[in-house]
């Protein structure tokens, strides 16, 4: 998995744009969370693009709902966007979907 | 690797440890026979038959997953006191262990193929006992022990819920993940069974993002599905993580009780649970109220308690499958007994060890082998320069030689004790089937010698075990007739004597009977009638081939066909054994094994022209033959410090030439000693210490006497191994007055 930042993260207002790419899965979850909580840390509002995913494991899903419950715990806010299928019916299944703040289609 | 290759590595590493689970699994029952109350002990037999269980499912041994899943189940109410040990259980669950190295065995062996008939037969007789004990009929009456309800099929007619659909609960344990266990792809799989209506992720235990771990597993499952599939089919589902969860399947209105029992078997707090169950509709707010609601006070261990086994009833299959109520069955007296077990698993906390294929030692230890001739052989050419600096390294090479021998000998070294205990089994069983009473007594099971000598020592031993048994020990009424006391003592010992280790199985019995044994040799036409033997010769008439003297021939032994093969066993490596034995007090086998089979200290002797080597172990001196002994040739025994002391010119025994005729300045006589015996070798001349890699010498020479093998000195010439043992008993045998005599009739 790649992210990246995207345009228009700003520190001051909090706001952080990112997009995934590739697999959400055990291995690069690993690989990438130390660098997301230190994102983490830095910002607030944390908007991701998932249109480049292909796949998510549950270790991908955790991941999006750690970062989902600090919501409330943390005050951050989660935004997700233009999930591809592989990544919808995953949630689908595990009926998480709706606990996610979707970017309302334009 | 192909997945093929991978599956097979998968197996071996399977087998192997299931050999040591299944070891463990008897030894802690015949420990259990001692300290029946001992909960360490059960709840450690319960975690073997897990290990054994979880490690079967994955590799896909269904039989033996299903037959275990039945004895660990048994083993569950034990745990939870729901069940005393009493003996014939025991002896049940000890056939259950033996059912289950079968079923391993047929599964390594023959994987795929189907169950041998007789296996299959026992295996279902088996069930059938086991499972008297896990519906309740065969439940403790043991005070303090919560007893079966009398009430509990009251509970069975209202009490369903009204929920029509499946419910399943699926706890996973925090390592899936990391082996490759992704429940996604198991709910998904869960769709070609049925249809899942409803379902509930629970992830109260994700903690925030900076502490999660990747690679750990946070998420607990409820599921509602529907499906015509029956329990076994859901269960289906879920095989391949076996022992890797914890499963609920509760079929569509199933009892409260079994909601309640599930509720509290799950490690979350029960309200947010219950919660949970009503939004995903598992069950109506009124139903959570009711199982949460405190239990009647009368009946308080005991719905909890027998809540699985209620549940086995209620479900609507056929009894004889297994019951799937909780696949991994570990989850039954809660969470954190379980995260407990799962921390002190003991093969993840105790055997810090390696496995190493042993063919890969044995490389080790030959190439080590080598190393020590060819250290030799630099040493010898080093003194040959006299340089003193290149003597001084060779010899700290030489010592590092030495070290590196010694340690690489001690990785092949394992303790016998492990041998030892299958024996209780044996005598446990064996004493029953003959009705007689024996205590087994066993020490110096620490001892150790080489592996291989072990695996091949175990089996003439059991023999013996087992003559010892039936033929040495008397029926309890024989002994009180005797005034010996009841229970019969046979003890096995083991300890380190002279570079050899003895083992020595004792017992308290009959005692061998030399009129009998005389009687029956000259009858067999092992001895002739006129010949005169001592008792020692007496006694060793019974390793003789073809010698039984059992009036009958029994299930366990006395098919003629044992001591003589015991006996060959034990001298193919290059072993000893004696019987000592006094009529009606008692019978002691010494077995004398040398430690290990490759390399010896040796001590290297000039005979005529040639060397040969000594197993230093054995040398208990050197002295001079002086002249005036020398004299009286026509004796073969000296005058060591007032001991009569037999000796031989060994240049006599190997037919080897005088160095030319020279006058010797003095003639050396060896002193060896062996199983107490000492004799003289009168060598040429004394050669010092050799490190000695036993060369074994082809089948050509297999019947030289007093030749145990050879070895390659450091200039490359060979030197022979003398076989002390044989030597001896040649001395001995020659002169049979040495010993007391016995006249025959």
């Amino acid at each position: 998995m790649t992210i990246k930042k995207r345009r228009g993260c700003n520190s001051k207002t909090g706001r952080c744009k990112l997009s995934m790419a590739g697999d959400l899965t055990i291995e690069t979850v690993a690989q990438n969370h130390a660098e997301l909580a230190k994102l983490f840390d830095q910002y607030r509002h944390f908007d991701i693009d998932l249109a480049a995913l292909e796949e998510i494991d549950c270790s991908g899903i955790q991941l999006l709902l750690a970062l989902q419950h600090s919501d409330s715990t943390a005050d951050k806010r989660l935004t997700l966007s233009s999930a591809p299928t592989a990544i919808t019916d995953a949630m689908e299944l595990l009926r998480i979907r709706q606990q996610f703040n979707w970017e309302t289609e334009k | 690797m192909s997945e093929e290759e991978f599956l097979a590595e998968v197996r071996q590493i399977f087998n192997e440890e299931s050999k040591e689970l299944l070891e463990d699994f008897e030894a802690i029952l015949l420990k259990l026979e001692d300290e029946p109350d001992s909960e360490d002990l059960i709840n450690e037999l319960f975690r073997t038959v897990h290990t054994i269980k979880g490690s079967g499912g994955i590799i896909g041994y269904d039989d033996v997953v299903a037959f275990t899943h039945i004895a660990e189940s048994v083993m569950g109410r034990l745990r939870d006191k729901e069940l005393a040990l009493d003996e014939s259980l025991l002896s049940l669950l000890l056939d259950s262990c033996d059912q289950t190295r079968a079923l391993i065995r047929q599964a390594v062996d023959a994987s795929g193929e189907p169950l041998a008939d007789d296996i299959a037969q026992t295996g279902a007789d088996l069930i059938e006992s086991l499972k008297q004990y896990l519906d309740g009929d065969a439940t403790v009456d043991q005070p303090g022990a919560p007893a079966e309800n009398p009430a509990k099929p009251a509970t069975d007619n209202a009490d369903r819920v009204a929920n029509d659909h499946w419910h399943i609960s699926l706890r996973m344990q925090p390592e899936a993940l990391q082996h490759g266990l992704d429940p996604i792809y198991f709910l998904n799989y869960l769709t070609t069974v049925g249809e899942i209506v409803n379902l509930s992720t629970l992830a109260a235990e994700l903690p925030s993002l900076a502490e999660m771990q990747p690679e750990r597993l946070y998420l607990g499952f409820e599921i509602e599905l529907e499906s015509s599939a029956d329990k076994e089919a859901i269960a289906a589902v879920f095989d391949f993580m076996r022992g890797e969860c914890t499963l609920h399947i509760l079929p569509p209105h199933a009892r409260l009780a079994e909601y309640r029992s599930m509720i509290e078997a799950l490690p979350e707090e029960n309200r947010p649970l219950g919660d949970i169950l009503v939004a995903i509709g598992a069950l109506t707010a009124q139903e959570l109220e009711l199982a949460l609601a405190p239990k009647p006070k009368r009946n308080g261990g005991e719905i909890e308690d027998a809540a699985e086994p209620v549940a086995a009833k209620a479900a609507p299959q056929p009894v004889q499958k297994p019951d799937d109520e909780k696949v991994a069955g570990a989850g039954r007296t809660g969470a954190a007994a379980q995260k407990q077990n799962r921390t002190k698993d003991p093969k993840q906390s105790e055997h810090h060890s390696v496995r190493v294929n042993s063919e890969k030692l044995g490389d080790l230890i030959n190439l080590v082998g080598e190393l020590v001739i060819s250290s030799a052989h630099t040493e010898l050419r080093a003194r040959q320069t006299g340089q003193t600096a290149l003597i001084e390294t060779t010899e700290h090479l030489i010592r590092l030689v030495e070290e590196i021998r010694d340690a690489t000998l001690s990785l092949r070294m394992v303790q016998i004790g492990d041998t030892f205990n299958r024996y209780k089994r044996v005598v446990r069983d064996t004493s029953k089937e003959l009705g007689k009473k024996i205590d087994l007594q066993i020490s110096g099971g620490d001892t150790e010698l080489d592996k291989t000598v072990v695996e091949r020592i175990s089996d003439p031993l059991m023999h013996l075990v087992r003559n010892a048994l039936d033929h040495g020990v008397e029926t309890p009424d024989q002994r009180l007739a005797q005034g010996k006391p009841q229970t019969a003592t046979l003890s096995l010992e083991a300890y380190h004597d002279s570079g050899s280790i003895v083992i020595e199985l004792a017992d308290d019995g009959q005692g061998l009977d030399p009129d009998v044994l005389v009687a029956k040799a000259i009858e067999n036409g092992v001895i002739m009638p006129n010949q005169q033997l001592s008792l020692g010769e007496i006694h060793s008439l019974i390793f003789a081939p073809g010698f039984s003297t059992a009036a009958e021939v029994t299930s366990i032994s006395g098919r003629s066909v044992g001591m003589d093969v015991v006996n060959r066993n034990i001298d193919a490596l290059r072993g000893q054994i004696t019987v000592e034995s006094e009529l009606g007090v008692g019978t002691r086998f010494i077995i004398r094994l040398p430690l290990t089979l490759a390399i010896i200290d040796g001590f290297q002797v000039q005979v005529g022209n040639s060397s040969y080597v000594i197993p230093l172990d054995l040398v208990d001196e050197c002295i001079e033959l002086d002249s005036m002994q020398g004299a009286t040739q026509s004796g073969k025994y000296i005058d060591l410090r007032g001991e009569v002391m037999p000796y031989l010119h060994l240049a006599d025994v190997f037919s080897e030439a005088l160095p030319d005729q020279q006058i010797k300045p003095r003639n050396n006589i060896v002193v060896v000693q062996w199983a107490g015996q000492k004799t003289g070798l009168v060598v040429d001349d004394l050669l010092g210490e050799h490190q000695t890699v036993i060369k074994p010498l082809g089948p050509v020479f297999k019947n030289l006497k007093g030749i145990s093998g050879a070895t390659i000195l450091g200039g490359g010439e060979v030197a022979i191994i003398i076989d002390v043992p044989a030597l001896i008993s040649q001395v001995t045998s020659a002169n049979p007055n040495s010993r007391g005599t016995n006249s025959i009739n």
